[in-house]
């Protein structure tokens, strides 16, 4: 709180300055600006003084201020959908303004690549999302913003920890071992990335999905492109906004386990599976209970402070603003919190010279001691560790202290789950600085100049410490200290030049120019074991024992060269051709092949201004026609993998019981080696019905991805066993549709804005002669039990096929059974399916059983107002998709001492119930996919319910406040799912490197996702 | 005002020159290029050594039980999981299964490092790098390719031949088998030979007494003699045979015997001690390390028993490879190899003596495990229990400080016996061996045995010496009986074992290389 307090004492005095500087004569005027026809007010409405960059926004009741310099001042009022006007105002001070529709519709400009554009004019698929959305619902980070917000835009949360890893997925997943993330472009700055800014930062966030919109960004393009503008001052209007939230989470999702007398029963009852002549507990009704899910999960606090300064003159605007934001999570010793800083500028230097700069700051700081770490420390991921403990056993010592071993019911002590989690310290600091000037210059009237320099640092810290008392799998009682440090430093320089002509009837727009960028990337690694003291932490490492040092460093470096253009032509506002093209060359790949072309082409057709569309212009008001067509190419390997190179193994070989260190040729270099490809056909419908009431955008894609990576079998004999190169394709293709509709207007209004996308993959060449499986590689419980491979890829299936073993119920008589793994089936086993009828279940009889990218998915956000008053309704939705519930495998396992679900009590297989849930007592499922672990992941999900609050006008005036906005908003109030986890969307773990092969949908005793309330406030002066 | 037209033309210039410097050339410094790590001494020793580190694909882990240990008859796999190690043990292997894959792949690897070697060593002395070193090394490095053909063609009969490492030939088809054999012993012949520097002639490789203390572990001069004759021993049983082979071997054993110092130790665990690796008996090891992250022992893991109810070690044993019945049987009452390393209860001798003592004692209530046979309920299960470590401290894992052997001295010993009994019969000289051998562990010196009886107990000997030590499907293969005495241990093989005479290359080989394939297959 304090570093808090001290930043917005920091914010008050630049304000001052800034103030101080621009203080110059000015009066208000204000007024409310009405729609002529039906006389209701028009929030929105552009404000200008003519000849400068001042203006201001109505807002909600239409109602505006304006600061104008004199008396002798016209005002431009323009507004989509309406004729533009300009006011002389003399000495009026109050100026009401009626709106008369225009014929010709003044659209929204939407950013895109290298510019902006006229809503109208855009050839390509790109889904716009404005500032008054994002901050709607409040986020924590801003990917979380982008959820359901447009159709082809799959956005997942892989855990629902504080700072958990966000998965966006733009049109599907293109390659199977590359970098499948959107390209970031943040305020022109090609490589940003989207969790450094906090979502109040931000105006508008423009998600490019075909080939027209991010062939520009050519060999980064392939998966999409989001583009994000930060927030910049506007002329005449200084002010001072504030906005906070502050609020609790809470699990309220809890599985239903044992209880110590259930419990009880059922270790009594694996005894006498077992034949083992003794009852252990002989009063289980008797036994305590201990919830280890109540010991687990506790409430937690989240908040969120920003504070902003914006303004200017017709020279020089600027934006200021500090943001803190802080989500703790529902179990011990798990947070997030970030830190961060922005300042934007843009001043007009001559009549010809505009100058700016963009500059962030973000400092995050996380925990991670679940997910990520499952199979770094072997400590188990404690939610699956906690789930499973015996709830006779209790995590307490007689003075309630936490015990840090457990005596488990069968096997040897094992650590706390609790414990480690208080006593192990694993953290993350992440920095990252982005920054961008640019020059603008006006050559001639139609031509400029921009040039931009800017730059990313990011550097990252993972800090972990395990005292010796804390018992985990790996380092047992050692202490043990790592500090994980990376940096990274990229810079991007691009210079164009654009050329924008109106002709008679038409209209030129095109640009060219070139870019060049580099990075550097180092790392350190520290290790120790054995420290003395405890308190030193990982803050003094040379503690430790000097013969257990280890030290790891590394670098990297790569370049990009680039020369990019666009040619767009506006014929008669009724035909729109776009050409891109960009040339691309890249460190990363093989001497033959450095340089690439990536080109596409667009038209568009604006049937709404032909003529014969006249006659229906009352119900189809706009209606435009999309096709395009390109390439985009995606480099997605890490730098050097085209060589064959030597690497110094520090484990090396043993010479006289000691370790030394070898050289070892690490991977076999392919010279040719060179782009993933992704041609994109795209046709889309945008139209407008009833004085745009209704919108409809709708896109079909058709998406082929080839020369994909792949890590092909070589020979053995060469000494390598694969060798990354080109082959294979891949095919997305899907419809989206979105619709935004005011049902009713008026006081009481009513608001939708609806998406859904059907999209399916499929792989149509490998290139290889066998199937590739990915898997699990990661411990299930911390021991030893590990899942094989659970998925391949396979031509002619989905990216994502789920691969294991069909069942077909239990055995209750096994004469003639086939042997199941090498053992003979047993009354009440499961009873699998001999699909190649060899008699023998082994791993020949897997088949595909099902897909892990859904079907159908998007949002739906309703918004109602009344008189200031507002609720917002926004709903997200996932269907057809399978998730491993591997999590109920482990808690129902009928083999172990381990706690299980209590609906196993009395579903077990018995020759009197033969049609149980489970099979027998005693027995053990295998550790594959078995398909009745595989359960259907759909589900809709009131994500977040909001009430605001808008403070009139008339209320604020007497204490100088222009805007004031209270809300409360509830997050996952409401879930609709068959899934028996905690949350069919929580379950997303993408770990080791074999898991590559797109994204693996895994429920392996995930954290749960926390229901949580806020309450906000929003307000500027 | 020129200014504005300035301004543009400099940053378009500026940002075109930098496209101009090789803007787009890779210079890694993580990684190093492989010419650059034979400038020095150093660096070329680091790179041999990872061809030492491939062989951990062969010998670490249980590999090497599960390709050539079940698929003979001194140890088996009876539990009933693993379908890999059951279809390996029973006869039922295809190409496509599992163990075959990394003794063909680490050989490839350890043999492509060794030619990576010899590709790039320096021809003659540089001012950093000397010509005994270079000589060394050559040698060293022969020693490894040698070695790798020396398992793939007593594996799959042929393999492709290479012998380079730039420019590599891609989808090699398998070489003539005259060929391959000639390059063996030409690789192994390497390591044996002395040269001449500053007047003074001294062998390119060191002896195991004179090798510097912190390079035990690399190949010594005795290890190239010992495989030389082992390899001419090989080749006589083929049809390629050259009418000298038997000959040469004989010489080189006799070289081991005669000038390389090496002997027996007292008892016949000493030789499985750790403390007394790469000493008197061992000579060519692929070096384990129980702290080392990739190359600790499993062979005390996979081999001994499950008695964690007996010692309290929670991974004491795996019990996963058992020895043969016929083995068990095979050998005779007071056999300390039977007594103590099979029947023998070490634990209990372990903690009633000094922590620093090794010892045994036989109690006939704890000769087995708890485990009774799954195929013969009637008979229990018996464990070697000769890389036991009983100076690991590490009670969690059971992995082991002990040295997997490839080539030990009596293995020499009994090969010399071979070998001279082959060519003169059972003279007193073919009974040098056998009886050093069986005198240690405690049992009465053979003699008056005619030539075959002699042969007999020789194989017999071996069998039971050299138990579970990946020798044995070697040794038959060479005597040509694989398929009678596999046949005798293993009484529920019951597939025609003509067809696995030697093993398939494994299929995901073929699917990769079109010019290879399993004729038989």
């Amino acid at each position: 709180m304090k570093i808090i307090k001290q930043s917005i004492c920091l914010a008050f005095l630049i304000l001052q300055i800034i103030q101080s500087m621009s203080a110059q004569e000015v009066r208000k005027i204000s007024g409310t600006v009405t729609d002529a026809e039906t006389g209701y007010p028009v929030p929105g409405v552009n404000i200008s003084i003519v000849g400068t960059q001042h203006g201001t926004i109505s807002d909600i009741n239409g109602i505006y201020q304006l600061d104008i310099p004199g008396n002798e001042t016209t005002i431009h009022i323009s507004f989509i959908g309406y004729e533009s006007q300009e006011i002389h105002v003399g000495t009026q001070s109050q100026i009401n303004i009626e709106l008369f529709e225009s014929s010709e519709l003044l659209e929204e400009v939407v950013v895109v690549g290298y510019g902006e554009m006229k809503k109208s004019d855009l050839t390509g698929s790109i889904a716009s999302i404005k500032s008054d959305e994002l901050n709607a619902v409040p986020v924590v980070k801003l990917d979380h913003a982008l959820q359901g917000a447009a159709p082809g835009v799959f956005v997942t949360n892989n855990s629902a920890q504080p700072g958990g890893e966000t998965v966006i997925r733009i049109r599907g997943i293109n390659s199977l071992i590359g970098d499948n993330d959107p390209l970031y472009v943040i305020d022109g700055y090609v490589g940003g990335d989207i969790n450094t800014i906090p979502a109040s930062d931000v105006i508008s966030i423009e998600v490019l999905k075909d080939a027209s919109a991010t062939s520009i960004y050519g060999a980064r393009g392939a998966n999409g492109v989001v583009l994000i503008t930060t927030k910049a001052g506007k002329s005449g209007q200084n002010r001072i906004s504030f906005s906070s939230y502050f609020g609790w989470q809470k699990v309220t999702n809890k599985l239903d386990l044992m209880d110590g007398p259930a419990f009880t029963r059922f270790i009594d009852s694996l005894y006498t599976a077992r034949g083992i002549p003794i009852i252990p507990y002989p009063e289980p009704d008797s036994m305590e209970s201990y919830d280890w899910q109540d010991e687990m999960f506790t409430s937690a606090p989240m908040q969120n402070y920003s504070l902003s300064a914006s303004g200017g003159n017709e020279d020089i605007n600027y934006y200021i603003s500090g943001n803190y934001v802080q989500r703790d999570g529902v179990t011990r010793n798990s947070y997030y919190g970030r830190y961060n800083v922005r300042a934007n500028i843009d001043a007009r230097v001559k009549k010809w010279l505009k100058v700016g700069g963009r500059l962030g700051y973000s400092d995050a700081d996380r925990s991670r001691n679940l997910e990520e770490n499952m199979n770094r420390s072997g400590t188990g991921h404690p939610v699956a560790v906690a789930l499973r403990m015996a709830p006779i056993v209790t995590p307490y010592d007689e003075e309630g202290n936490l015990l840090n071993e457990i005596q488990p019911v069968e096997g040897p002590r094992t650590g706390n789950p609790l414990y480690v989690q208080e006593y192990r310290l694993d953290h993350v600091l992440e920095r990252t600085t982005i920054g961008n000037i640019y020059t603008e210059i006006d050559l001639l009237e139609g031509l400029m100049f921009k040039s931009s320099m800017g730059f990313d640092y990011r550097t990252n810290k993972n800090n972990i410490y395990k005292p010796s008392h804390v018992t985990d799998a790996v380092q047992l009682n050692r202490s043990y200290a790592e500090v994980n440090t990376w940096q990274r430093m990229t810079w991007l320089n691009e210079n164009f030049i654009s050329y924008n002509k109106d002709f008679m009837n038409s209209r030129l727009m095109a640009l060219a120019g070139l870019s060049a960028n580099a990075s550097q990337y180092e790392r350190h690694v520290s290790k120790a074991y054995d420290f003395t003291l405890d308190g030193f932490e990982y803050h003094s490492m040379q503690s430790g024992s000097q013969p257990t040092f280890s030290i790891t460093t590394g670098e990297s470096a790569y370049s990009r060269l680039s020369y990019f253009g666009r040619v767009h032509y506006n014929l008669r506002e009724k035909y729109l051709f776009t050409f891109n093209g960009r040339m691309d060359g890249s460190s990363r790949f093989g001497y033959n092949n450095k340089w690439s072309f990536f080109p596409s082409g667009a038209f568009a057709w604006r049937i709404s201004q032909e003529d014969f569309m006249e006659g229906s212009k009352q119900i189809i008001n706009r209606l435009k026609f999309r096709a395009s067509y390109g390439v985009s190419g995606s480099e997605a390997i890490d730098p050097y993998k085209s060589w064959t190179l030597m690497s110094a193994e520090e484990r090396g070989y043993i010479l006289n019981d000691i370790q030394v260190p070898c050289y070892l040729p690490k991977i076999m270099g392919d010279p040719n080696l060179g782009w993933e490809q992704t041609a994109q056909l795209d046709i889309g419908f945008d139209a407008g019905f009833l004085k745009n009431r209704i919108n409809v955008v709708i896109d079909y894609f058709h998406k082929v991805t080839s020369e994909l990576f792949v890590n092909a079998p070589v020979e053995y004999t060469t000494g390598f066993g694969s060798q990354l190169t080109n082959i294979g394709n891949l095919k997305n293709e899907g419809f989206e549709l979105a619709v935004n509709a005011r049902i009713l207007d008026g006081d009481f209004s009513w608001n939708i804005d609806g998406n859904i996308t059907h999209q399916r993959s499929k792989i149509l060449d490998l290139g290889l002669k066998t199937d590739v499986e990915t898997g699990f590689e990661e411990y299930i419980s911390g021991g030893t039990n590990q899942f094989g491979s659970v998925q391949v890829v396979r031509v002619g299936e989905a990216l994502g096929a789920y691969y294991g073993y069909e069942t077909d119920g239990f055995w209750n008589d096994t004469t003639g059974a086939p042997t199941q793994f090498g053992m003979t089936a047993k009354p009440g086993d499961l009873k699998f399916v001999d699909q190649d009828n060899d008699g023998n279940i082994s791993d020949l009889d897997r088949i595909v059983l099902g897909k892990q990218q859904p079907t159908w998915y998007g949002g739906l956000n309703s918004i109602f107002t009344w008189k200031g008053i507002e609720l917002a309704l926004f709903f997200q939705y996932v269907i057809d998709v399978d998730v491993l519930n591997a999590t109920r495998q482990m808690v129902t396992n009928l083999n172990n001492m381990e706690n299980k679900l209590a609906e196993v009590e009395g579903n077990t297989w018995t020759p009197d119930n033969p049609d149980a849930l489970y099979p027998r007592i005693g027995y053990t499922t295998p550790y594959s996919l078995v398909d009745v672990y595989l359960e259907d992941g759909s589900f809709l999900r009131l994500r977040d319910l909001t009430l605001a609050y808008t403070v009139p006008e008339k209320y604020l005036d007497k204490i100088n406040i222009s805007n004031l906005r209270i809300y409360i908003t509830g997050s996952n109030l409401w879930l609709l799912t068959n899934y028996s986890g905690y949350d069919p969307e929580v379950n997303i773990y993408r770990g080791s490197d074999r898991a590559d092969y797109g994204v693996l949908v895994m429920d392996n005793g995930s954290y749960p996702r926390a229901r949580s309330l806020l309450l906000g406030i929003n307000f500027s002066f | 005002m020129k200014a504005k037209y300035i301004v543009p033309g400099i940053m378009f210039l500026l940002t075109s020159l930098i496209a101009c410097e090789d803007f787009l050339t890779e210079d890694p410094k993580e990684m190093v290029s492989e010419k650059s790590l034979f400038e020095k001494e150093e660096t070329i020793i680091q790179t041999l050594l990872s061809s030492y580190h491939s062989l951990h694909g062969i010998y670490g882990w249980r590999n090497f039980s599960k390709m050539y240990g079940i698929t003979s008859d001194d140890v088996e796999f009876v539990h009933q999981s693993h379908p890999d190690r059951q279809e390996m043990n029973n006869y039922t292997f295809n190409p496509n299964s599992g163990p075959l894959i990394e003794p063909w792949m680490f050989s490839w690897e350890s043999l492509s490092r060794a030619n990576l070697v010899l590709d790039y060593i320096p021809d003659s002395a540089t001012t950093l790098v000397s010509q005994p070193f270079i000589d060394r090394i050559k040698a060293e490095a022969r020693f490894l390719r040698g070695w790798n053909y020396f398992n793939l063609v007593r594996t799959f009969k042929t393999v492709p031949l290479i012998t380079v490492y730039r420019d590599l030939p891609r989808d090699p088809p398998r070489a003539d088998e005259a060929e391959l054999w000639k390059l063996i012993i030409s690789d192994f012949q390497a390591g044996v030979e002395s040269r001449s520097y500053n007047g003074n002639e001294i062998s390119v490789l060191p002896g195991w007494k004179t090798i510097a203390a912190d390079e035990k572990g690399r190949i010594t001069r005795g290890a190239a003699k010992a495989a030389l004759g082992w390899a001419y021993m090989t080749r006589a049983s083929l049809e390629i045979a050259s009418s000298t082979d038997m000959d040469s071997a004989l010489f080189w054993f006799n070289e081991v015997i005669n000038t390389e110092e090496y002997g027996l130790w007292e008892y016949y665990y000493d030789a499985f001690y750790p403390p007394n690796k790469n000493q008197l008996e061992d000579i060519f090891s692929f070096q384990q390390l129980a702290s080392s992250s990739q190359f600790p022992s499993r062979q005390q893991r996979d081999h001994s028993p499950k008695i964690c109810d007996i010692v309290g070690r929670e991974n004491w044993g795996y019990g996963n490879f058992p020895v043969t019945e016929a083995l068990y049987q095979a050998m005779e009452d007071g056999d300390e190899r039977k007594e103590r390393i099979l029947r023998g209860d070490f634990y209990a001798m372990h903690h009633a003596g000094d922590t620093g003592y090794y010892g045994w004692v036989t109690d006939s209530s704890k000769m087995y495990t708890t485990d009774p046979h799954p195929r013969y309920p009637e008979v229990p299960l018996a464990y070697t229990q000769k890389w036991c470590d009983y100076t690991s401290t590490d009670d969690a894992t059971s992995e082991s400080n002990m040295n997997f052997q490839l080539i030990r001295y009596s293995n020499i010993l009994l090969l010399h016996s071979e070998a001279t009994n082959k060519l003169y019969g059972s003279t007193p000289d073919a009974y040098t061996g056998i009886n050093m051998v069986r005198e240690r562990s405690g049992l009465a010196p053979l003699s008056g045995l005619d030539q075959m009886e002699l042969r007999e107990a020789i194989r017999n000997e071996r069998w039971i010496e050299l138990h579970a030590e990946g020798v044995r499907w070697f040794d038959l293969m060479r005597w040509g009986i694989k398929k009678e005495k596999v046949e005798a241990a293993k009484p529920y093989v019951t597939v025609n074992m003509d067809l696995y005479e030697y093993f398939p290359i494994p299929q995901r080989e073929v699917d990769a290389n079109p010019n290879l394939n399993n004729p038989n297959w």
